[in-house]
């Protein structure tokens, strides 16, 4: 009986519920600004119940009058709506408010961005992909604040890039995250694969990845297929690209006019091996005598039968010419082009996505090149009843850099066109290239040769990446979730020496080196997570597990002497002389890490958020006793916006603030730092001990740290996020620092302990501190939609201890002793050298100035005596610049009206400085090759040059560059002279798109497309006498160390989009 | 569902399970220290001690700015040699040349860095064999003794040349050095190190064998010269003789003479080629080896000192000055060196290097030591301008000795480096020795009767270069039975009387002997002369090469290098350094 009343209640309860919640059918269409949008999420509010617009963006749902149904789709606002009495709705979907509705990937799961409590940018994909480059990184330039990216303008060339400062003397690169996989390599992946960025700032936001996340994370998801019918969408862009900069060097009659003055002002009768100069007293502007021919040396006539150019006969007639080698070394109009086809979709169980991008680039110097080809194929799968979803994301590329360019390099086309002889053509008499063979020439290479005989020059590289994995919603609101990611690169490089017979310091031997390697990572993460709603309380918690192992090896090999040069017989090794046998090999990389974390959200009410980290981090790379740490965070954050007294409709829509602490590390130090291990090679222990054939021995290569453990960083950040003006005007702001302690540091071993490597140590650390700030506006008036948006960030940096109060630790030093110095209480990586005051204009003044040897007299650099204990010597170097910028911004604008859109893209830094080292060559009086103009025409000079140095007066007493002196070494150590301004602003991009109309499109049968015009690096402003002021760090301890940057190309392209 | 808990449940223990495992990554690739604890091990790790003899092997140096034929140190800065090439190449030498010496100078700072690389190597070998010697694998103790002796050798070897270079280096002995402790050697330079030295060379001089098969490691003659050596580097204090230092090394060296195992080269030429290494007038060499496949074990100290013509190329370094041609030259009656007034007049043109007066006669080494315009180079061609890179910056002539003979040229792939040997003391420096001992201590004539020794072999025309001729292509000479110049060389026929010009004559003896061989700086410097020298050679010499205006030696400042800046700076020790600055730079 109590069954019947039961079901009796039932039917009355079910009876009087549908009277008071009748349910009815709705329908509608859910669309955007560009027409209906397939996909798109329909649910009603508080229950499971939803379902998905089709392609035409039609939905229909069962609801109830009361009922809300909330419409939502990645990338647009959300839309709730009473159902009333309407029985067909069609909602216009808004784009997201960047602040507010945007999709965050956060670690190991996903987070509205209103939610987010930690520093985290987003970037936009479509302002990614407005500039051509070559990674990721590079379209980041400028785009996200507190991300600081130095480009390399060398075809195939990657980003250095730094989140918020230099927290560490030792490695400053970020963690990759790409699709789940880390990686330390931003190389080889396509950039128009990717739909978004995330850049997790501060430890907050990245310490779910733990130890490798101190310098910050930035996360890469690649492109999904979308719901709705398969697009195919084909891209393709054509340009050409100039130099930006060109070299201002002299020309040949210049040249020795610079020649004559500087032996006239060192005391010397004044002559050359090629150039006849005036004989008598000094002259101001002396007859330059060029002969016919540089060799023989300044020959006026030849035998042109002498000519030969044979190991036992070396006699290259060349004539004399005036060339401009930046103008031969580079070419106009070097073609980029990109071709890319992408197919993609989705069904209710299925998605896919896959394209196949084709790229290329021409160098502006001649001879090098980059292309890339690549394949992605992206696809997930959805089974019982969606609980289960199996996947996958999958790249491979292969990458090709052509040539031989490396920026810094001393005889690189930059640095070369600097230095090479105007009075040498390209080829001499026979056709053959010119060598400097002939008097006073110097000892360049000819870089026009130097990049004809590198073009066969090959990098390859191939990547695998990607990942698969299985996720499995055990019961509602649980899910565990599988993923075995890897990333494999092999890589083969070939090196082709060819004979330089015309080289006075060359030979007639050929040569071949090959290497190649591998390294691969794997990683596999399981996780289970679990969310919840209850009432007003929303609670998120995410735990893992994680195991990562990378390895790597390479192997490298060559030989001489090969009987023919052609590409097809040099390539290979086997028919180079086997008697020169050479090669070497060894372990790239080898570690591993062992992981366990947690990660709980909590908001209650929609307003209070609260998010908590927690990973414990176990690497090979530390012994037992401290392989092993925690990695705590926590952060905070109150939308003041949702409370009742906040007013709403007001001047600010919306508004957040956050705060967050946490601690991540750094674990960037070799592999087998623990271990202290010899070496034995020829180079480092050979010895012929027994007086023919050489022994060899074994010596110690690195000394073992056992107790290193991680480099600690913690950071805090307060953080507001503001949505202002009917939230058209957006605000973020982050103010943070960074306090790196137990900094892991190779300090340097005193010598007498050997020169075997030091291991890293945790001693020292430092401060950053500093803002990050994006200011958008955005409104429509029409057809006429107009964007503006800006950020800018600086931070402070401040070593705060080193191993010992005193120690210094010194950066790179070329030709000239290290120029840069890290130590206590100072910026990492200062300038370090003499500063010079000006320039002494007369003998008094140089004999009342503290002597510096017998260095003083006029037109000589006037050199601070800092410590002023009324001498110059080595304790008057001090710090003398700052690579660092103070501050650093990127500007966007962008205009459309009806079917016409304007991108303009500008970047730049300011405060920074810039060790032009090129002028060590140019501007001295270094090797006897050419000299930029500033040391001819800036240089101090005396009005009566005949008269005893002790009268001279100053011709031009405004001269910045010091006085011509063929005896001069000192002025070229190191100084101020040398240290430039490095700021810049650059227009880096300017796209007029026309997207096409209905019409168009339906005449070319296509569903959409656009094409557009664009303009890059076509204004740079800076007072920088370098070609490009984007000097990359290198080494962090070598930082804005210019040693012959490749200039920016002036770029005009064309490209078109077509979506069938 | 159940069974997903599980597969969770399980994935967790297995992961962590096998954690430990996963985690222990021993280095592959490398050598353990345990691995080399055995005899065999500890002689590879003494062979990699000898390998800082030559000096190359440092990571991160280029190898002359630390070159055990010491062309940088001992020769450029001296009377007998200039930097060569143009100016603006390898400032840093162009310094050194100017006596503006500076605590950043890197060719200071990695001669500092090798020299203790090689005490560290030392003393690595010493350490080992104790630890070995503690435990139940030690080698036999008269293996340990030999391998012993043979690395504190290398020790006094090395802490020789650092008290060469600095007024006030350290002594790092293998009672504090320690492998495992970076900071182990961060002792203070509280003075000079001889004593130390010289315990060093005693002690291996007690165990070395009188012979050794391998040719590279000393023998107990070697021990004792490089003793007597330390001790007549402390002979002349001030410039006055110190009859103690000077006696006890004469016993030394006489055991040397007297061992029966060392004659004179017939030629002093062979002295300075690849086919003579390790010939019967070497007391020690430091080895060279290259092969076609790699020079990595030769004397790449010295590839920029080569001439600037094919088939060298590179780079013009290590000129010969003006005052050094002319010292050689000879009275034309008695074929006696021009002791006083050798620059009174050229000899040959200090700007294009021509005879001024073919009837001057020379030392007949003259021509084995300095390549001069006019005349057959080591084998490879008539000398020319085209040797000089800026003529009008260094003048017209070249060094020679160092430079292999054609036979030997081009077998590594830089055809400059060769298995050259260093003779690092020789026979003849051993006669020159005792006569400098001899005259401040001893017998004027027994002087006289050992410069003889060398004048005698110096004269033997069967060793003079011979006059050649130049054929059509730059490379092809014929040579005639007649000498390149007019030599004459030959004997003091004394008696010697007077103190004082015995003593100029050993010394400018010495001068021609071992001019080019990295000795000079160094030997004016133990006699105490650099400041009368330098000073008078720079006065006469900038004349000519313009640019020495700029030079200036100052004494006592520069009678020693600077201690690298960088080296104070790496020695620091609970905040302080323990090196302190030369106090006269």
């Amino acid at each position: 009986m109590k069954n019947t009343y039961f079901k009796t209640f039932l039917y009355m309860a079910v009876f009087l519920l549908s009277i008071g919640m009748y349910a009815q059918t709705i329908s509608g269409v859910v669309t955007s600004e560009d027409g209906p949008l397939p996909g798109a999420a329909v649910q009603i509010k508080g229950t499971n119940t939803g379902v998905s617009t089709d392609f035409d963006g039609n939905f229909s749902i069962e609801a109830g009058a009361d009922d809300t149904l909330v419409f939502s789709f990645v990338g647009f606002a959300t839309q709730e709506i009473l159902v009333g009495d309407q029985d067909q709705i069609t909602v216009t979907l808004e784009v997201a408010n960047l602040l507010e509705e945007v999709i965050v990937t956060t670690g190991y799961g996903t987070q509205e961005k209103r939610d987010v409590t930690g520093a985290v940018t987003v970037i936009d994909a479509e302002d990614l992909v407005a500039i051509p480059a070559t990674t990721f990184a590079q379209q980041l330039q400028g785009r996200a604040s507190g991300v600081n990216i130095i480009n390399d303008a060398t075809p195939g060339g990657e980003a250095t890039v730094r989140i918020r400062g230099f927290g560490t003397v030792g490695n400053n690169n970020p963690l990759y995250v790409i699709d789940g996989v880390p990686s330390d390599s931003q190389n080889n992946l396509n950039p128009n694969d990717i739909e978004t960025i995330q850049v997790l700032k501060d430890a907050s936001a990245a310490s779910i990845y733990g130890a490798r996340a101190g310098n910050g994370v930035i996360v890469v998801t690649t492109k999904k297929g979308k719901l709705g019918k398969p697009k195919i969408t084909f891209s393709t862009y054509h340009g050409t690209q100039n130099a930006a900069k060109d070299v201002d060097a002299l020309n040949a009659r210049d040249l020795g006019e610079y020649l004559y003055f500087a032996d006239v002002y060192a005391g010397k009768t004044p002559s050359h091996g090629q150039y006849t100069f005036p004989s008598g007293p000094a002259v101001s502007n002396p007859t330059i005598g060029i002969p016919n021919y540089v060799f023989p040396s300044g020959a006026a006539s030849v035998n042109v039968a002498d000519y030969s150019l044979t190991p036992s006969n070396i006699y290259a007639i060349t004539e004399s010419a005036d060339t401009n080698w930046w103008e031969e070394v580079t070419r106009e109009n070097a073609p980029i082009k990109s071709y890319q086809v992408e197919a993609s979709g989705a069904t209710e169980d299925s998605r896919y996505s896959f394209t196949m991008g084709y790229f290329s680039q021409d160098g502006v110097v001649n001879f090098v090149s980059y292309d890339r080809m690549s394949i992605r194929l992206n696809t997930s799968f959805d089974a019982l009843d969606d609980r289960l979803q199996v996947g996958e994301n999958f790249t491979v590329s292969l990458g090709n850099r052509k040539g031989g360019f490396g920026n810094n390099s001393e005889q690189n086309a930059v640095s070369g066109s600097y230095k090479h002889h105007p009075l040498l053509p390209v080829y001499d008499i026979a056709g053959n290239f010119a060598g400097s063979r002939g008097q006073n020439l110097g000892n360049n290479y000819s870089p026009y040769a130097t990049i004809h005989r590198n073009q066969d020059d090959r990098t390859w590289r191939i990547r695998i990446l990607g990942n698969a994995y299985a996720s499995y919603e055990i019961i509602p609101d649980l899910t565990i979730k599988t993923s075995f990611g890897i990333d494999l690169n092999t890589d083969r490089t070939r090196n082709i020496g060819r004979p330089q017979p015309e080289y006075v310091e060359g030979n007639f031997i050929n040569s071949s080196s090959q290497s190649s390697g591998y390294n691969y990572q794997w990683v596999f993460t399981n996780t289970v997570a679990w969310s919840k709603t209850f009432g007003a309380h929303e609670v998120e918690a995410l735990a893992g597990i994680e195991a990562i192992e990378q390895f790597g090896e390479y192997f490298g090999a060559g030989r001489n002497k090969f009987p023919f040069e052609t590409n097809d017989i040099i390539s290979y090794l086997s028919l180079g002389d086997a008697t020169t046998s050479s090669n070497y090999g060894d372990v790239g990389s080898d570690y591993s890490l062992f992981s366990q974390f947690l990660n709980a959200n909590y908001a209650y009410n929609d307003r209070y958020l609260l998010s908590l980290t927690v990973r414990n981090d176990a690497s090979s790379r530390f012994k037992k006793a401290t392989n092993s740490a925690l990695f705590p965070a926590a952060s905070v954050g109150w939308r003041i916006s949702e409370e009742d007294f906040f007013p709403q409709g007001g001047f600010i829509s919306t508004m957040k603030v956050r705060y967050g602490w946490g601690v991540t590390g750094n674990q960037s130090i070799g592999d087998y730092n623990a271990y202290t291990t010899y070496r034995s090679n020829i180079y480092n222990s050979g010895y012929p001990i027994t007086g023919s054939g050489v022994t060899i021995g074994f010596d110690a290569a690195a000394f073992g740290n056992e107790a290193a453990q991680w480099e600690t960083t913690t950071t805090n950040n307060v953080g507001v996020d503001m949505a202002l003006l009917d939230s058209k005007l957006t605000v973020e702001l982050d103010i943070w620092d960074r306090k790196t302690t137990d900094m892991l540091l190779q300090v340097p071993i005193t010598f007498s302990n050997g020169d075997a490597q030091a291991p890293a140590i945790n001693i020292g650390g430092v401060t950053n501190t500093g803002y990050d700030l994006i200011v958008g506006y955005a409104d429509r008036k029409g057809d006429f939609g107009y964007s503006l948006s800006a950020n800018i960030s600086g931070y402070t940096n401040e070593v705060d201890a080193l191993d010992n109060p005193d120690s210094r630790i010194y950066g790179y030093g070329s030709r000239v002793p290290s120029m840069t110095v890290t130590q206590q209480g100072e910026e990492i990586s200062s300038f370090f050298g003499f500063n010079t005051l000006g320039i002494f204009q007369s003998q008094s003044e140089a004999d009342s100035w503290a002597p510096y040897g017998t260095y003083n007299s006029p037109g000589k650099f006037k050199i601070e005596d800092t410590n002023s204990d009324g001498q110059i010597n080595d304790s008057d170097r001090g710090i003398i610049g700052s690579p660092h910028a103070d501050y650093t911004y990127g500007l966007n604008l962008n205009l459309d009206y009806k079917n016409w859109s304007l991108n303009v893209f500008g970047n730049g830094s300011q405060g920074n400085e810039i060790f032009n080292y090129v002028r060590f060559f140019a501007d001295f009086n270094s090797f006897q090759g050419n000299r930029s103009t500033r040391a001819l025409r800036d240089a101090w000079q005396p009005s009566n040059p005949s008269a005893p140095k002790s009268a001279w007066t100053a011709a031009n007493p405004n001269a910045t560059s010091p006085i011509m002196d063929a005896n001069d070494q000192t002025s070229s150590r190191v100084s101020t002279y040398l240290i430039e301004d490095g700021s810049y602003f650059r227009i880096k991009n300017i796209q007029l798109t026309y997207n096409f109309d209905d019409t168009i499109n339906s005449l070319l049968g296509i569903a959409g497309g656009n094409i557009y015009l664009q303009a890059q690096n076509m204004i740079t402003i800076t007072d920088y006498s370098g070609l490009n002021p984007e000097i990359q760090t290198g080494a962090d301890t070598t930082m804005g160390f210019d040693g012959g940057y490749m200039p920016v190309s002036k770029t005009v392209i064309v490209g078109l989009n077509i979506n069938l | 569902m159940k069974n997903s808990y599980y597969i969770l449940l399980f994935a967790i223990l297995v992961s962590v399970g096998c954690a430990d495992e996963f985690l222990d990554k021993a280095p592959q690739a490398k050598i353990s220290t345990t691995g080399l604890a055995s005899e065999d091990g500890i002689a590879g790790i003494l062979v990699g001690a000898y390998k800082s003899l030559n000096n190359a092997g440092l990571d991160g140096q280029a190898p002359w700015e630390n070159d055990i034929h010491n062309w940088v140190f001992g020769g450029i800065p001296s009377d007998n040699a200039v930097k060569g090439t143009d100016a603006g190449d390898q400032p840093e030498q162009s310094f050194i040349e100017a006596y503006d010496l500076n605590s950043f100078n890197n060719h200071i700072k990695n001669k500092w860095r090798g020299v203790y690389k090689g005490v560290a190597r030392a003393n690595d070998v010493i350490t080992a064999i104790i630890a070995l010697q503690e435990g139940d694998n030690a080698m036999s103790q008269a293996k340990a003794d030999q391998m012993t002796a043979e690395a504190r050798f290398i020790r006094g070897v090395m802490h020789l040349e650092a008290q060469k270079m600095w007024r006030n280096p350290i002594y790092v002995g293998d009672d504090v050095y320690n492998l495992n402790d970076v900071n182990s050697t961060k002792v203070p330079n509280t003075g000079p190190i001889w004593d130390k030295i010289e315990a060093d060379f005693e002690a291996a001089a007690s165990v070395l064998p009188a012979t050794q098969s391998d040719k590279g490691r000393p023998t107990k003659w070697a021990a004792k010269a490089f003793l007597a050596k330390t001790m007549l580097s402390q002979g002349f204090p001030g410039g006055s003789a110190n009859a103690g230092k000077l006696n006890s090394a004469k016993t030394l060296l006489l055991e040397v003479v007297n061992s029966g195992q060392f004659k004179l080269m017939d030629k002093f030429e062979d002295n300075f080629y690849v086919s003579t290494n390790n010939n019967e007038e070497s007391v020690f060499e430091v080895q060279m080896e290259v092969s076609s496949a790699s020079w990595d074990a030769g004397n790449a100290g010295i590839g920029l000192a080569h001439p600037y013509i094919s088939p060298w190329g590179c780079c013009g370094f290590y000129q010969a000055t003006q005052d050094l041609i002319n010292s050689f030259r000879t009275d034309a009656a008695t074929g006696l060196p021009l002791l006083d007034d050798y620059n009174k007049d050229n000899v040959t043109d200090p700007l294009n290097g021509a005879v001024v007066d073919p009837n001057q006669s020379f030392d007949a080494r003259i021509d084995h030591s300095i390549g001069r315009p006019g005349i057959l180079y080591k084998r490879f061609h008539i000398m020319g301008n085209d040797y000089i890179r800026d003529i009008t910056y260094a003048g017209p002539y070249f060094m020679q000795k160092h430079v292999a003979e054609p036979e030997a040229f081009g077998v590594a792939g830089w055809g400059n480096i060769s298995s050259n040997n260093y003779r690092i003391i020789r026979l003849s420096m051993v006669y020159l020795w005792l006569a400098e001992i001899e005259v401040e201590t001893g017998s004027l004539e027994k002087a006289r009767e050992y410069v003889n020794l060398l004048r005698a072999r110096a004269a033997n025309p069967d060793g003079f270069v011979p006059e050649a001729i130049q054929g059509a292509a730059r490379g092809d000479y014929t040579t005639t039975a007649n000498p390149a110049a007019n030599y004459n060389t030959q004997e003091y026929p004394g008696p010697w009387t007077d103190k004082n010009t015995a003593r100029k004559a050993v010394r400018h003896e010495n001068r021609m002997e071992t001019a080019g061989e990295g000795h000079r700086f160094f030997d004016l410097q133990r006699w105490g002369v650099q400041n009368d020298v330098l000073t008078k050679y720079v006065n006469f010499e900038k004349q000519y090469r313009i640019y020495l205006n700029n030079a200036n030696f100052e004494f006592p400042k520069n009678e020693y290098y600077p201690i690298p800046q960088e080296a104070i700076d790496n020695s620091q020790l609970e905040g302080a350094a323990t090196l302190t600055q030369d106090s006269n730079y």
